[in-house]
């Protein structure tokens, strides 16, 4: 696999994440493709021929060469294949693409945190030696404002990045850092799990906000006012679980409070704390985002399953109890009226059942033999 | 024997309450505080200023902080404190019970009764005792100012238990003159499990925790606070809370069935089966404020002495609690206390190590 310069790049997903990549990677100069199986998303800019966008690099009209519904037509030629999507709809989209990828081509997942479940889905389209990489969390704290525009708030200056099988990031990293420079390359996708914050707090302040969300209807600063003390203790409390699972199959990363701070969203004297409720309550970027209306959202549906489920999952492959994390999945799923385990990212679902702890940290490092 | 002079102990909400309405209606009342603050401004204007059901300044025979004052010459020890109180005033009453006088524990929530009893032993009262209990206070009451109270009602169909159980029929003739509303039901395990209190508030607290510390509780608890998503988990504590009850052989029913029998739900929100519908259609709620922070009875007690004998109950009888052991672990990491470990388990109501089927005898005999 040679590594050629990417000027090309296939953007799947034309939400919030999807359109806002297509239109700042455009106005550096990279060539975007820009896919989705949804036509309404699709039209109003086929119409306009582009995306407009408001961003901390200026305001302007991103002109895209295509933007199709056709998975071939978006990665002919590209030399990177990026995947911009809630958790829940990866697997769609790798699917879409895995019958066209090429070896010369990078598959680049943004954000992944799915941990196993890309490759299993590759061998099971086929592939039989995957290879991806990902990021922790979006580049983008963005919304799709409207049908032909976009809002970036702000632009990610730290990117927590790995790559599937391991030994492969240094690879990857030298080819995605030429468009994202501020990926910061980690050992494997397992270091790529742990530190996507949404996962660590939003069940848990949502759970401890659902009587206000339900009666009125998310009036309130979801984090400002959501997160006091006591609800800042119980992500804590999630925190130490989730760093006690990373420590036990030696993946590298770093508690909540510090990895929020680095990223920019709070002050040095709320890091020293140490504390959750501190970190939020100073924290300028999210003191205005309001609380969602209703309890039928991401921070339950993606979080949950994709993010609370996946500390459980691996603390069971590790032999770590997670008795506040599974406490809150149970809540959360009682909350709604269903089962948020049997949706989400289970060991089976990546085609981990029954793999130990030794067998796992190989695959994650070596990939599949056969 | 009948009653005439009653050794209140406790001065709060309950406590002045008791005791205005008794001595209004010609009990001698013996009222002990811990604190002697708390009795001051009754002292000043020479009883408790009462409004509600009854109305009036009641004169109370006796204010003390000293327990054996309160208690001496009295027919009835009515205990009407916090949970958390009942271990200590076990102590303080260890030297002073004899087997002739009866302790009413009001309420007694989940547990009162063995607790009380099992604290006694402990600190070497070894002589036969009797103990009622009721599960929920016998008033709908709030302290309104310094030596003052209100009354909103009277709870209805309070059941009403003995312990050891044999005394039932005779601790009731003792107690209904005071209280015609109670009704005995089979064993402290019935009123114990019908603890509704720690069903409801619960969920309710801990899922409006970030509302009651952000507005210090500026909302209506039950009409706001208990939303649909609310309900749901009320509803699946409710079922894993029958479900210990049925397998230890306790008659029980849902807390809509109990919630309405108290006179506190409308018949079609009990009907509907809408938990969140019926704290919305509660007319005695109707107007209560949420707490303004998590550091109140309803997570003390309800947690510590509702969902924890709950979920030892459920490891007693071999039924897995989830929702509840959840609430137990989210609240105590929210509160910083471990409530598992400080709230009534079967150690500290004396039936670790108990085989089921010896639970119904122990409760019945005292052994």
């Amino acid at each position: 696999m040679s590594a050629a310069p990417v000027k090309r790049i296939a953007i799947f997903g034309a939400g919030g994440g999807g359109t806002s990549a297509a239109a700042h990677l455009t106005t550096l100069g990279f060539e975007i493709r820009l896919y989705s199986q949804d036509e309404s998303a699709l039209d109003p800019l086929r119409e306009i021929g582009g995306i407009n966008y408001d961003a901390p690099f200026g305001e302007g009209f991103a002109a895209l060469p295509v933007i199709t519904s056709d998975a071939a037509e978006a990665m002919d030629g590209a030399e990177l294949v990026m995947i911009v999507s809630p958790a829940h709809l990866q697997e769609k989209w790798v699917r879409a693409a895995a019958p066209h990828l090429t070896d010369s081509q990078v598959l680049f997942v943004s954000p992944g945190h799915t941990l196993m479940l890309i490759p299993h889905v590759l061998r099971d389209a086929g592939i039989r030696h995957p290879v991806f990489c990902e990021t922790a969390t979006l580049p983008y704290l963005c919304r799709r404002t409207g049908p032909t525009t976009c809002r970036i708030s702000r632009v990610s200056d730290f990117m927590v990045f790995g790559g599937f099988p391991g030994r492969e990031t240094k690879r990857l990293h030298e080819v995605v850092s030429t468009v994202y420079p501020s990926v910061q390359p980690f050992s494997n996708v397992l270091e790529t799990v742990f530190p996507y914050g949404n996962a660590i707090h939003h069940p848990p302040a949502f759970l401890a906000n659902a009587g206000r969300v339900e009666a009125t209807g998310g009036d309130f600063r979801h984090y400002y006012d959501g997160i006091t003390p006591s609800v800042g203790r119980l992500i804590d409390a999630v925190d130490r679980e989730r760093l006690a699972v990373a420590a036990a199959l030696g993946a590298r990363t770093m508690p909540f409070v510090e990895l929020f701070h680095r990223m920019g969203y709070t002050t040095d004297a709320a890091r020293d704390t140490g504390l959750a409720y501190e970190a939020f309550h100073q924290s300028k970027p999210d003191r205005w985002i309001p609380a969602p209306p209703e309890l039928e959202h991401r921070y339950f549906l993606e979080d949950v399953p994709y993010g609370h489920l996946i500390y459980s999952e691996l603390g069971r492959l590790a032999g770590v109890a997670t008795p506040t994390i599974d406490h809150v999945i149970h809540l959360a799923g009682v909350a709604l009226g269903r089962d948020l385990r049997a949706d989400g990212l289970t060991l089976k679902r990546m085609g981990l059942a029954g793999v130990g702890r030794e067998r796992f940290l190989e695959l994650l490092e070596n990939g599949f033999e056969d | 024997m009948t009653i005439q002079s009653i050794a209140v102990l406790g001065a709060g909400h309950g406590g002045l309450a008791a005791a205005a309405d008794l001595s209004l209606r010609g009990f001698e009342v013996r009222l002990q505080a811990r604190r002697a603050a708390a009795l001051e401004p009754l002292r000043a204007q020479g009883g408790v200023r009462v409004r509600g059901v009854c109305d009036g300044l009641a004169p109370i025979a006796l204010l003390t902080t000293d327990i054996a004052e309160a208690v001496a010459g009295a027919d009835l020890v009515m205990l009407v404190v916090p949970s958390g109180a009942h271990g200590p005033y076990a102590q303080a009453l260890a030297p002073l019970l004899t087997p002739e006088l009866p302790v009413f524990i009001n309420p007694g929530h989940t547990g009162g009764g063995l607790h009380f009893v099992r604290e006694l032993r402990r600190a070497g009262y070894d002589a036969p005792v009797r103990t009622c209990e009721t599960v929920t206070l016998s008033y709908i009451c709030r302290k309104t100012g310094p030596g003052a109270v209100e009354i909103f009602s009277i709870t209805k169909k309070l059941k009403f238990a003995a312990f050891p159980g044999r005394h039932l029929a005779e601790l009731h003739a003792l107690i209904a003159p005071l209280y015609p509303e109670i009704t005995p039901v089979s064993s402290v395990l019935e009123t114990g499990l019908t603890n509704i209190n720690a069903v409801f508030h619960v969920p309710g607290m801990v899922m409006n925790a970030g509302w009651i510390e952000d507005t210090g509780g500026d909302f209506l608890f039950y009409a706001e606070g208990i939303t649909p998503a609310v309900g749901r988990v009320i509803a699946a504590v409710d079922e894993e809370r029958m479900a210990v009850a049925r397998a230890l052989g306790v008659p029980t029913a849902s807390f809509l069935e109990n919630f309405y029998q108290a006179g506190l739900t409308t018949r079609a929100a009990m009907l509907s089966g809408d938990i969140s519908r019926a704290c919305k259609e509660s007319a005695p709620n109707a107007a209560i404020k949420s707490p303004p922070s998590l550091d109140h009875r309803y997570i003390h007690e309800d947690v510590g002495y509702g969902l924890v004998p709950f979920a030892a109950f459920g490891d007693l009888a071999g039924i897995d609690t989830p929702t509840i052991d959840a609430l137990i672990h989210v609240a105590s990491e929210m509160t910083g206390l471990d409530f598992a470990a400080t709230g009534l388990t079967l150690a500290r109501m004396g039936l670790d190590g108990i085989a089921p089927d010896a639970l119904v005898r122990f409760v019945e005999d005292g052994a």
